[in-house]
């Protein structure tokens, strides 16, 4: 078999596997060989599960030899974000405090000893019994905290099109995957632009459903009334194939939502004609690159010349979306990682003599800088004194973020703006500037804040020039609520005409 | 994106230390100092927020579509003793073990 078998779309692939043509047993094995040959420069995985994927690989062609019908993914490689849970296989969330105790002598720190969940997080529950093949746990900012994948305790992902930059966070693990051709597909989270900024800066598809339309069951929450599961691929339709399988409601999640999941796959190909995007100028303000500007306006051009019609709307409230974002997601963080103690899972510090100090050592040490940092700053904005300044008044300007998007939703269908101000920077870049790291996020907050889904699809790769080679650019497309499907048809329109169409980074082999 | 401002620390070395213990995080001091600088960077940028008037706008703290119905409250089987105490990096007589904290203030 040919291993380029792996270059597929979603569809084909699972295609191939239902019809016999290509077994699941030998395209795991080709996925296997290739993360062996290219991961060690890329850093897209933190642990890969071999056996258990040749073994859920054998297990879909022993269901296809009894003539069982095979599910929506049948045998298609897929990684997961190490925020999701996976039965008994290492959970780390990128961070040391999710680490059983090292073995003596061990220096660097492994993310083989990761949490050890007892259960599936529901997201791949629902792979598995999809027929897909979860090949291993991906990379990331540390409890998905950053923008560059620099906030992993073990080791960054690197940018296939250019290593020495990052490929954005905090899903950088899973966006690096799927450019890199090392599964067909992957999970991320997004909680204010974890999925669509590294789906923008690797030239990958990336989808951040309304909030609630996925369940989080089982995903290690950061900021609970952000945080949404979604999916990337390399192309829409497999996105939507993978959105189809994971969305609905689940009764272990209480935000999730009822209503009918919707046909997302088909509607790619659905015609685009007459449908009323908005143009908010503010996203195409001041701090934008040029070189994404420019690329951002071809695409809007593009979505013009398929019968869509372009118009100015307004989200005046923007410009306060990383203040916002930053006091709720912090706030909630600290509640939510309170529970990493010492005690029932993971990392517990040596020699701390009462209870107090056992919480605190451990944390000390567990939690890297940024976590800590986020920590801190949500201690501050709910304590007594500081809760109605901060908390509450960011509280009240999302509902005006929120308004925003309604009143836009009122004159248009979608509303087509950047991802991200920038193309993949160098790694190191930000790192000691927290705030610069934050304030490049200004364009995806505001949807996740709002919980209307959003997605980013390649745009124009912007020139190579002064020894920066060519880089991706991504398209966000945002949507009213529940309506994922209208984005994936006008996303899939847009690459069917899209000069990024099929281009693939160059990754070397070792 | 609009800029960084310029401004004084609004936070001081100390408060930075008690919110420490608050969140129970046992940090150097050179990492108690660095953290002062970034946040008194963030809190500054933060302070935009007090430009808007949102007198008599509710708060968010969950964007909800629509409220799911309460799932019947009837016994199901929990966590299995041993698999719950499978991932505790201490265990003694069956449970968590902590060290002892009747004593402490």
């Amino acid at each position: 078999m040919d291993a380029t078998v792996l270059d597929r779309s979603i569809p084909e692939l699972a295609g191939l596997v239902t019809r016999g043509e290509v077994s699941a047993e030998e395209v795991t094995k080709a996925c296997l060989d290739r993360i062996t040959q290219r991961d060690g420069a890329l850093g897209a995985f933190l642990t890969v599960q071999a056996e258990e994927a040749l073994q859920a690989a054998r297990a879909v062609d022993q269901k296809r030899a009894r003539g069982e019908a095979l599910g929506p993914l049948a045998g298609v490689p897929i990684g997961i974000k190490d925020a999701l849970c996976t039965r008994d296989a290492p959970t780390t969330a990128g961070s040391r405090i999710l680490l059983r105790p090292p073995s003596k002598g061990e220096a660097t720190p492994d993310p083989r000893r990761g949490f050890r969940p007892p259960y599936d997080a529901t997201v791949v529950a629902r792979l598995r019994e999809a027929d897909a093949v979860l090949v291993g746990k991906t990379n990331m900012d540390e409890f998905a905290m950053g923008s560059s994948n620099e906030n992993s305790a073990f080791f960054p992902a690197k940018n296939p099109w250019d290593p020495s930059r990052t490929p954005g966070g905090s899903s950088g693990g899973s966006a690096v995957a799927v450019a890199a051709g090392l599964a067909l597909g992957a999970l991320g989270s997004d909680t204010g632009g974890s999925i669509r900024q590294p789906a923008a800066l690797t030239g990958t598809v990336g989808i951040k459903p309304t909030y609630g339309r996925v369940s989080r069951y089982g995903l290690i929450a950061f900021a609970s009334s952000l945080d949404q599961v979604g999916p990337f691929a390399a192309d829409v339709r497999s996105a939507a194939r993978l959105l189809g399988v994971i969305a609905g409601r689940d009764p272990h999640d209480q935000t999730s939502l009822g209503a009918p999941v919707a046909a997302y796959e088909a509607a790619c190909g659905r015609d685009v004609r007459g449908m009323r995007i908005g143009v908010p100028e503010e996203y195409l303000a001041e701090g934008i690159e040029p070189a994404v500007e420019k690329s951002v306006r071809e695409a809007l051009a593009g979505l013009a010349s398929l019968g869509c019609e372009l118009r100015p709307v307004r989200l005046p409230h923007t410009r306060y979306a990383v203040a916002t974002y930053y006091v709720l997601a912090t706030a909630e963080a600290s509640s939510n990682l309170s529970r990493y103690d010492g005690v029932r899972f993971g990392a517990r510090a040596e020699g701390a003599e009462s209870l107090g100090a056992l919480y605190a050592k451990t944390r000390g040490e567990g939690f890297g800088r940024e976590v800590a940092r986020r920590i801190i700053l949500g201690t501050y904005v709910l304590s007594a004194g500081y809760y109605d300044a901060y908390y509450l008044r960011a509280q009240r300007v999302r509902t005006l973020i929120r308004r925003d998007f309604e009143e836009a939703f009122r004159e248009v269908d979608a509303i087509a703006a950047p991802v991200s101000p920038t193309v993949a920077f160098p790694l190191g870049e930000r790192v000691d500037d927290p705030l610069a790291m934050y304030l490049a996020d200004i364009y995806t907050l505001p949807a996740s804040l709002a919980g209307v889904p959003a997605l980013s699809v390649p745009c124009a790769p912007t020139p190579a020039a002064d020894g920066v080679p060519s880089l991706p650019v991504g398209l966000q497309l945002v949507g009213p609520p529940l309506e994922e499907a209208r984005l994936c048809a006008l996303a899939a329109a847009w690459e069917g005409i899209s000069p990024a169409r099929g281009l693939r980074p160059k990754v070397s082999e070792a | 994106m609009p800029p960084a401002p310029e401004g004084s620390a609004p936070i001081a070395e100390d408060e930075v230390r008690s919110l420490a213990r608050l969140a129970n995080l046992d940090l150097p001091d050179a990492e108690i100092r660095r953290l002062t600088g970034d946040l008194g960077r963030i809190l500054a940028y933060v302070r935009q927020l007090e430009e808007l008037d949102v007198t008599g706008i509710e708060p968010t703290a969950h964007v909800e579509l629509g409220r799911a119905p309460l799932r019947a409250d009837e016994p199901h089987e929990s966590l299995p003793h041993e698999i719950a105490l499978r991932e505790a990096p201490r265990t003694s007589m069956d449970g968590f073990a902590v060290p002892g904290f009747v004593e402490e203030d």
